[in-house]
């Protein structure tokens, strides 16, 4: 079984091929582009993974893609909600993108990559669980993910057992270690969702 | 000629961002104002900030569905 994994439309896309649950290939968008941090679809890392798993589309399973995008709306428009009228700018700039492309996922990729099978949705922390515990040497691990936030899962805990991984609690948006580090980041004039490594660099 | 065209696509461009900003801006004030408004009235809490786990934690049980595949077919 071959299975395409694709994040795109944040930051950073990226792909990855699977093969009977091993990794072949996996890659950076902003490898191919030049262009930092690039958020939009991965053709070029699909086509390298694909090029080297020798396969191609028609190939492939099935497209798994990172997070669930109806749930992250709700959250986003609640949130919209919530904040009036201080979210008019956010409001402005990120709903366009949400109804050209975030809610469209399965046609975007239908469309751009000619794929025509089903499109799995993991949810955002599940996908982070898995990067991290799926390709580590234990058969058995607790999981921990601290994230900015996904959906509506700011951080997790988890159980990893096998190719099983357990959700068991989660700090929920707006309570965000990964944003509070962001606000941080910002604060002293660096980029958002950039340069929190920088950040990290700088701590004694 | 190509030059021309060129730059009617860029005034277009301008024009057209223009135009979304306030259609959206229109939208903003007119749908999400009023139910914003609404919701405080009712004391609705959407970002659930009233409810933490326990004292002084906000962890929570996950509200999750195990990774199954009929799980992860659905885009919600």
């Amino acid at each position: 079984m071959n299975i395409l994994g694709i994040s795109c439309f944040y930051h950073d896309s990226a792909a990855a091929v699977l093969r009977d649950g091993e990794l072949v290939a996996a890659a950076h968008e902003e490898r191919f582009t030049r262009k930092r941090h690039d958020p939009d679809l991965p053709r070029n890392a699909v086509a390298y993974c694909l090029r080297e798993a020798g396969i191609g589309i028609g190939d492939v399973d099935y497209v798994a893609f990172y997070d669930k995008p109806f749930i992250k709306f709700e959250r986003i428009l609640l949130t919209y909600l919530a904040t009036f009228p201080r979210s008019l700018p956010s409001f402005t700039k990120a709903i366009p993108v949400w109804l050209k492309e975030k809610l469209w996922i399965p046609s975007v990729i239908a469309r751009e990559l000619g794929y025509e099978g089903e499109i799995l949705f993991a949810e955002h922390h599940q996908s982070h669980a898995a990067a991290a515990f799926l390709p580590s040497p234990y058969e058995e691990a607790a999981i921990l993910t601290v994230d900015g936030v996904g959906e509506w899962a700011t951080a997790t805990e988890a159980i990893g057992r096998g190719n099983q991984i357990e959700m068991v609690r989660e700090i929920r948006f707006p309570h965000s270690l990964g944003l509070l580090y962001s606000a941080f980041t910002y604060y002293l004039g660096f980029k958002v969702n950039s340069a929190e490594y920088t950040v990290m660099g700088a701590a004694p | 000629m190509s030059g021309l065209r060129e730059g009617w696509l860029q005034i277009v461009a301008c024009f057209a961002e223009v135009q979304t900003l306030a259609l959206l801006g229109l939208i903003y004030l007119l749908v999400i104002g009023p139910a914003s408004l609404v919701s405080r009235a009712v004391r609705a809490d959407f970002l659930s900030k009233r409810e933490l786990g326990g004292p002084g934690s906000a962890w929570r049980e996950a509200d999750t569905r195990p990774p199954r595949l009929e799980n992860v077919k659905q885009p919600f």
